[in-house]
């Protein structure tokens, strides 16, 4: 038998024996690759809802679009802030990455009117997790990655442009098992399939807000410590790649510094230093605002060192919303708004420390129920006026509430009446909504004094039906 | 490039294949241009160094051809003894030699030590005539550089590996077969023990806190860390070279089943310890002649031995510990008639000998070494195995049992392969199912495991 036939049939006894000892491999890796959503942790959905919501056009006008990081993405709630915000920040990226985001929303959707842009100053400074984040997570298309990697070697930047860079985008593409085995692991036989569904259709539903979604509190006392600002050069140069982008669409940036955790001690180096760089931006580009109002929070506002819970969350958008009405708009609220405030007041246990971040008042009157029928006759009629005269701050079907000062009670701000007939009614200024129930539902009034931080009151009415019962 | 890369699991298949595809006499060139791009995915400077290497072997084996000349050869250890006495001594932080900036970052050059040694090697065998001919020029440089074990051995032995150079290799189910399955236990030993391994023996140590008991176990599992991260490279290096057609010796014989340090030292490194063996110990006088002065000798090997693996007094410890466990065991052995047999409490003696020394040659100051072994002697927390403790010692109960379904695996190989019976032999004995559920087995141990790949091998520094 010649040597040319002896090889072959060698060769085709190897290609035979492969598929046989390579199976365990293929069907790893394939699952790793086209069932990410099976095994990919809690976080990853998001980006994957960011992918979609941004490469896919919608029916639905966004005119204001938040982009960030993940303390962006606590911060800003677009339930609270209007209906036609929408929260594209993304946990641990930086302008780099959310210039592409940016890119990607407007080559789907129509221009935003305003686009609000937040950093945790760390993010501009320190190390970054693109690769693994981003690039994990095929946030990014190949093209756009590849571009960063260009940029990041122009401006020596070690923590993109590392030597290996190009094996590892490729490495990621291709799913190798080396990345992407830890979180197949620890996901084990676990359900995270269903949890990651459940995840990707509540940002969904909140229109990306997702990090701040929890009413734990940041309990540290040890000072953090700000002592300098120096902004990575690659980050600058995105900086200003998304705000020519903006100018180049015409659409308005507030560069909005976040608040800071209350044993945050700032120095002047540091704020100087900041505040030189923003307002440098400010003064280069004309449709830029920089806006740094609240540089701290006290802890019971935040999740960690960095995030804020969904007190602050709620209490920082409604802030920012009362700061720039008119970036917000006056669309009344939809079902599912409604529903998401509902879910986040539901997160807290402890209402008064929403309500005194917000009015800066003696005293407040949160009342929370199910009840849209309730709600809607409790005032959805001139919101905005009573915004304004009476710091009713939070207005939707499901919620309302009222700070005032001591002397303010006097005009009945608000108040429970008791009727004859034993049924209760809502007393919102001079109007009456007599409790004419269409539905079942639940209503708890709470009083809260801003003088000791304590609930004074709380009363939980039921509906009978006809009216609402003082349990 | 690593062997437990992703890019070398995903090369490495196509590469065994088209080799075969490369006509006879190009293969080895092909082999050569495939063995400096692997250099080169290390640093640009391993490939220049490494050739200058080449230049300068290839130079004196056309002088040695040509005259037998001892000088020569003289001059030819000293320059490349140079080289790699410069490697060793230079800090490879700031490239210095006693302050002395080097024009070169030896540091970078990946398995300088080791084909140093071989070129010591080759041109005293050229010159002492164990060698007939010289190798070519292509030859020279494939001997020196041959991907598999140029950045962790094994030695080559010139002779040896131009016959394997010059052989026939037609594609051979068989040999690429044998080749996979050598890779295979080579990867369960990296990546499945000597992966988690490390994860303890760093928890461990790193935690001062950490005392009796745990600190046993990390000096336990640093010595089996030490012994499957460079015998599963060993494999790796092996497997690959048989699946290109390329016979390359064993580097390790069940070192831990030894019953003396002398045993241990007959299968542990095997490649260094030969080398040592033929061109340090005889050449200084061997076992001729006194008693003393065989113990001198076997000091003066253990210390070149330890000076060879790294930079500073931890290693001349090691070395020197191991050739006074030896002399011990040539006193005590001499004072017995009857010629040792293998028993178990031998092999755990040794077992524990070994381990001592291993505690001097991981850390980073000899007082460093000393203070892990008296931390090991703090018996009032010996009960720790039976606390919670035991969480915080860098594995959670799913790399435990990884690790030991690995180290069942492997003692299982190591006993009978001990026991002089082929493991290849009785698994080709099974039938084809049960073969692949095996195969099977262990590839999916392996991929379970390659999330702790991207470590360095450990000799892969020396």
């Amino acid at each position: 038998m010649s040597k040319k036939s002896n090889t072959m049939r060698e060769l085709v006894k190897i290609l035979a024996a492969m598929p046989a000892v390579v199976l365990p491999v293929v069907l790893v890796w394939g699952y790793i690759a086209f069932f990410p959503m099976h095994y990919f942790d809690g976080e990853t959905p998001y980006y994957f809802w960011n992918r979609d919501i941004s490469l896919t056009p919608s029916k639905k006008e966004y005119s204001t679009v938040i982009l960030g990081d993940s303390a962006a993405n606590a911060a800003y709630l677009p339930e609270v802030l209007s209906e036609d915000t929408i929260n594209l920040s993304l946990g641990g990226t930086t302008p780099v990455e959310n210039y592409y985001v940016l890119q990607d929303w407007l080559s789907m959707h129509a221009n935003p009117r305003v686009v609000y842009l937040s950093f945790m100053d760390y993010h501009l400074i320190y190390d970054n997790m693109f690769y693994e984040r981003t690039v994990y997570s095929h946030r990014l298309r190949d093209s756009q990655e590849r571009e960063i990697l260009a940029e990041a070697r122009e401006c020596l930047d070690e923590n993109i442009a590392v030597s290996d860079a190009e094996e590892k985008l490729v490495e990621y593409h291709l799913y190798s098992p080396r990345l992407y085995l830890p979180a197949l692991l620890n996901a084990g036989f676990s359900q995270r399939k269903s949890q990651n569904e459940e995840t990707y259709k509540a940002v969904d539903f909140h229109r990306g807000a997702y990090i701040g979604l929890t009413s734990q509190m940041y309990m540290d006392t040890d000072p953090n410590i700000y002592d300098s600002y120096p902004v990575n050069p690659l980050y600058d140069r995105y900086y200003h790649k998304i705000l020519d982008l903006c100018k180049e669409k015409g659409i308005q940036v507030r560069i909005v510094s976040l608040p800071k955790t209350g044993n945050s001690l700032l120095k002047n180096s540091f704020r100087n230093s900041r505040d030189g760089y923003y307002r440098g931006l400010e003064e280069t580009y004309e449709n830029v605002t920089y806006v740094s109002a609240v540089d701290t929070m006290d802890n019971r506002y935040f999740l960690d060192w960095e995030h804020l819970n969904i007190y602050g969350s709620w209490a920082f958008s409604a802030l920012l919303k009362s700061a720039f009405p008119n970036d917000f708009s006056k669309e009344p609220l939809s079902d599912d708004t409604v529903i998401g405030q509902l879910e986040y007041l539901k997160l807290m246990k402890e209402p008064d420390l929403l309500c005194q971040s917000i009015t800066g008042k003696e005293f407040s009157a949160v009342l929370i129920s199910e009840d849209k029928a309730l709600a809607a006759k409790a005032g959805a009629k001139d919101t905005g006026t009573m915004m304004n005269r009476k710091h009713i701050f939070l207005r939707s079907e499901v919620l309302h509430g009222a700070s005032f000062n001591e002397n303010d009670g006097k005009d009945d701000t608000i108040a429970i009446v008791n009727n004859e007939d034993g049924t209760t009614a809502l007393r919102l200024k001079d109007q009456w909504y007599p409790a004419a129930i269409d539905d079942y539902a639940g209503a708890t009034l709470i009083l809260i004094s801003h003088r000791d931080n304590n609930v004074v009151e709380v009363r939980n009415y039921l509906s009978n039906g006809t009216g609402y019962l003082l349990k | 490039m690593q062997f437990d890369s992703f890019y070398f699991f995903l090369t490495a298949p196509a590469v065994v294949l088209v080799s075969y595809l490369v006509p006879g006499k190009f293969r080895n060139w092909f082999f050569l241009l495939l063995s400096l791009l692997f250099c080169y995915t290390f640093t640009k400077t391993a490939v220049l160094v490494l050739a200058g290497f080449i230049a300068l072997t290839y130079g004196f084996s056309l002088i040695l051809e040509k005259k037998k000349s001892k000088p020569v050869l003289i001059l030819a250890w000293i320059l490349i003894g140079a080289v790699l006495v410069i490697y060793r001594l230079a800090d490879p932080l700031t490239n210095t030699l006693f302050h002395l900036p080097l024009p070169v970052s030896l540091a970078k050059a990946i398995g300088l030590s080791f084909y140093t040694l071989n070129a010591l090697s080759y041109l005293s065998d050229l010159c002492g005539g164990k060698i007939e001919h010289r190798l070519s020029f292509v030859e020279t440089a494939l001997f020196l550089s041959f991907f598999p074990t140029v950045t962790s051995g094994p030695l080559l032995r010139a002779g040896e590996f131009a016959e394997e150079m010059r052989k026939e290799k037609p594609l051979s189910y068989e040999a690429v077969r044998d080749g996979f399955l050598t890779l295979l236990v080579g990867y369960v030993m990296k990546l499945v023990i000597a992966g988690r391994c490390a994860l303890l023996v760093s928890a461990v140590y790193g935690n001062e806190a950490l005392r009796g008991f745990p600190v046993v176990l990390a000096v336990i599992f640093y010595s089996l860390e030490i012994y499957t991260d460079f015998a599963g490279y060993s494999l790796i290096a092996k497997g690959l070279a048989k699946a290109l057609g390329f016979e390359i010796p064993d580097n390790f014989r069940q070192p831990y089943f030894s019953s003396s340090i002398k045993e241990f030292w007959r299968r542990w490194h095997i490649s260094l310890s030969s080398w040592l063996r033929d061109y340090v110990y005889i050449p200084c006088g061997g076992s001729h002649g006194s008693r003393l002065f065989k113990y001198r000798n076997l000091i003066i090997t253990f210390l070149v031995s330890g000076f060879w693996h790294g930079r500073g007094l931890t290693f001349l410890v090691w070395g020197l510990l191991h050739a006074l466990f030896q002399i011990v065991e040539d006193v005590i052995a001499s004072k017995k008639k009857t010629k040792p047999s293998w028993s178990f409490g031998a092999a755990v003696l040794t077992f524990v000998l070994v381990s001592i020394a291993w505690v001097f040659f991981q850390s980073d100051s000899v007082s460093g070494a000393l203070s892990v072994l008296l931390r090991c002697l703090s018996i009032e927390h010996y009960g720790d195995i039976f606390t919670p403790m035991i969480s915080s010692w860098g594995l959670d109960a799913r790399n435990w049992c990884f690790l030991v379904i690995g180290l069942l695996i492997i003692t299982a190989i190591d006993a009978k392969e001990y026991a002089s019976s082929s493991v290849k032999e009785w698994f080709l004995s099974l039938s084809r199912p049960l073969q692949l559920i095996l195969v099977w087995g262990l590839v999916l141990l392996v991929l379970f495991s390659l999330n702790l790949s991207g470590t360095e091998f450990i000799y892969m520094q020396f």
